[in-house]
């Protein structure tokens, strides 16, 4: 377990910014006349917070140095292919789903994730991509009267 | 009592009956599938409930959170792996009992232990109704915002790692509860102009991200994993002698898991842990602890089955999260409509009776499929990974989607999902985030009427007992843990 690892620090510079930022977006919003304020001004709220976690971080950098900037082993072992490939499916999701139609997206990512996984049944895919993601439309659109966002498939299907 | 004896005259309703039977098998399932724990499933199941009606809702996740408590261990039984976190300590005793070819045995105690602890928690629960409901006229805005604070301060000690970070997760869901238009004065705030931001950041989506499908990244850096299955014919109870060895155990636990289950943002993994040391400290048979003793099994599940009960005090009488999945129960009766607090002990005592004479039935649910089913449910184990994950995304998306019928939502999911992992790995508790988002909402409005009620005169909120009480014990969570190794320190330096 090497001691000084700049990794530790990472998450807590990320919470430094998001909190500066939260701040600084803060000055952006409108302050609303005195007979409309119930308590304090729609800012205050979230300046406490934001300057709480930006305390609360300088206490975690100083319980840090005390660990001398240790990281435990979990965080130090390398993440598997495996997790790259599915956060790479999740952005491809994303980027389908941006582009086009959510159950063809849902389809190529259920089917994607059990694939990178390791399965190789062609008709379990097929259950998986095509089967699984059609019958829980249906369920959900008939049971619960969900409407989905319309695309090339499901416009099929609305149809 | 009118209001249970109404509770038990409602599960006359066959609708309800069902619903609870095929909740029970549900969190079972739930509950023994490899990764899947009752606040993922909770998690999951939160969109299905919004099409019902509050009380089928409630009934609904709070029995899933139970069988799914219980059926945590069967896997950890029969494959060393917890299906729940609380069940951890199970694992210590049951695995080495069923190695032994005691399988069944072992499933018997679990079973039993399960649902005698969770009986006894629900009728804590019930006895805790009238006095919950007597406090809740001595609450105003300052009591409520001294109590929503003091929940937050309990994030500290949730799970076993640093405070101070747990502590920021929380403060994290707490700036993520101001996203969206102010209620009270209708200012936007971080919405950066975008539509779907007016609402605020939903509990569901970010629920979803940070239990499912962090989760499921989870997962895949761990599908090298080789689990070994043992086989079993029947779960069976305890005979006379075995049940004379475990009874001290099982009464000790339950109360120490109903005590446990109190505490704001304590769960059923810390009463289980608790309750395995205590009942090795008081045994007889301290040697075969961790070798297949039935007291280890006894005292573990007993008191996580009996923390449920204990959990859903805080949640329902004063709306603070006892557990993880009471925080997504929470969520829910916040979707519904429902304001948990003291007020709803009062005035919705029916409401709690329904949902008291629920969980009661669901526990006898639990001896029926846990003697019967077990073999059955141990199957499910087999299920592999590369099947069950496609569907629990499927099922994440869907719901996410499904509550305000918004692609933002999914996105929101996705985000949290990438952020929840992140934050697993570098050791923030996601639990907290999770609080933190559904308090966050109350702990300022009620801080705003406070000050509104005292015209700006804050200080004066400190001369309110029931208010300075809660003060005081949130400065107790907060710098206690600090205090006592200051002092431990300084007497070995003596």
């Amino acid at each position: 377990m090497p001691a000084h690892n700049p990794r530790a620090l990472i998450p807590l510079l990320i919470a430094c910014s998001l909190a500066l930022f939260a701040i600084g977006w803060s000055f952006t919003f409108k302050d609303v006349p005195p007979f409309l304020i119930r308590g304090f001004q729609p800012a205050a709220f979230p300046r406490l917070i934001s300057g709480l976690i930006l305390l609360l971080s300088v206490l975690a950098f100083i319980e840090l140095k005390h660990h001398e900037f240790r990281l435990e082993d979990a965080q130090l072992e390398p993440l598997a292919p495996a997790f790259w490939r599915s956060l790479l499916m999740l952005a491809g999701f994303a980027a389908l789903l941006g582009l086009g139609d959510l159950l063809f997206a849902l389809m190529v990512a259920t089917a994607g994730v059990s694939f990178i996984w390791g399965e190789r049944r062609v008709l379990v895919l097929i259950g998986l991509g095509v089967v699984a993601p059609v019958l829980v439309f249906v369920l959900f659109d008939q049971l619960f009267e969900v409407r989905f966002p319309r695309g090339f498939l499901l416009d099929l299907y609305y149809r | 009592m009118a209001d249970m004896l109404s509770g038990l005259a409602a599960l006359g309703d066959p609708n309800l009956l069902l619903l609870i039977v095929l909740t029970t098998l549900a969190g079972t399932i739930i509950g023994v599938l490899p990764g899947l724990n009752a606040t993922t499933g909770a998690a999951l199941l939160l969109p299905f409930t919004l099409t019902m009606d509050p009380v089928s809702a409630t009934v609904m996740l709070a029995t899933i959170y139970g069988s799914a408590t219980f059926a945590g261990s069967i896997t950890a039984i029969l494959i060393n792996t917890p299906g729940t976190s609380a069940s951890a300590t199970t694992c210590l005793d049951g695995y080495p009992l069923a190695r032994d070819g005691q399988a069944g045995r072992a499933l018997g105690v679990a079973t039993l232990a399960s649902t005698l602890g969770g009986f006894a928690s629900i009728v804590f629960l019930f006895m805790a109704a009238p006095l919950m409901a007597r406090l809740a006229y001595d609450f105003g805005p300052p009591e409520y915002f001294a109590l929503t604070l003091f929940g937050l301060s309990m994030l500290a000690t949730i799970g076993g790692g640093s405070a101070i970070k747990n502590l920021m997760a929380g403060a994290f869901g707490v700036l993520l509860s101001t996203v969206g238009v102010d209620l009270l004065t209708g200012v936007e705030r971080y919405t950066f102009g975008t539509h779907a931001l007016y609402e605020g950041v939903g509990f569901v989506p970010v629920m979803i991200g940070i239990f499912g499908i962090a989760e499921l990244l989870g997962q895949s850096t761990q599908l090298h994993v080789v689990r070994e299955i043992i086989a079993m014919k029947a779960a069976k109870l305890p005979d006379m002698a075995d049940f004379r060895r475990i009874r001290k155990t099982i009464l000790r636990s339950t109360g120490i898991g109903t005590f446990i289950g109190v505490l704001p943002a304590e769960g059923a993994t810390i009463a289980s842990m608790i309750s395995y040391n205590e009942a090795r400290r008081w045994s007889s048979n301290k040697a075969n602890f961790g070798k297949g003793e039935i007291e280890g099994i006894a005292a573990s599940e007993a008191a996580n089955n009996a923390a449920i009960g204990g959990s859903l005090v805080p949640t329902l009488a004063l709306g603070i999260p006892g557990s993880p999945t009471a925080a997504v129960i929470l969520a829910g009766l916040l979707a519904q409509g429902i304001q948990p607090g003291p007020t709803l002990f009062a005035e919705q005592g029916e409401f709690l009776g329904v949902i008291f004479a629920g969980l009661l039935l669901a526990n006898v649910l639990f001896l029926i499929v846990g003697l019967g089913g077990a073999p059955i449910f141990a199957r499910i184990t087999t299920v592999p990974v590369q099947i069950l994950w496609p569907l629990v995304f499927l099922f994440s998306i869907v719901g996410a989607y499904a509550i305000r019928q918004s692609v933002s939502d999914i996105f929101i999911a996705l985000g949290f999902g990438v952020i929840g992992f992140a934050m697993n790995r570098t050791g923030f508790s996601v639990v907290s985030l999770a609080i933190g988002l559904v308090l966050g909402v109350m702990v300022e409005q009620r801080l705003g009427q406070s000050i509104a009620m005292f015209r700006g005169d804050w200080w004066m909120m400190f001369q309110r007992p029931i208010a300075l009480v809660f003060f005081a014990l949130t400065c107790a969570a907060l710098f206690g843990p600090a205090l006592k190794a200051l002092i431990f320190k300084r007497k070995a330096m003596l």
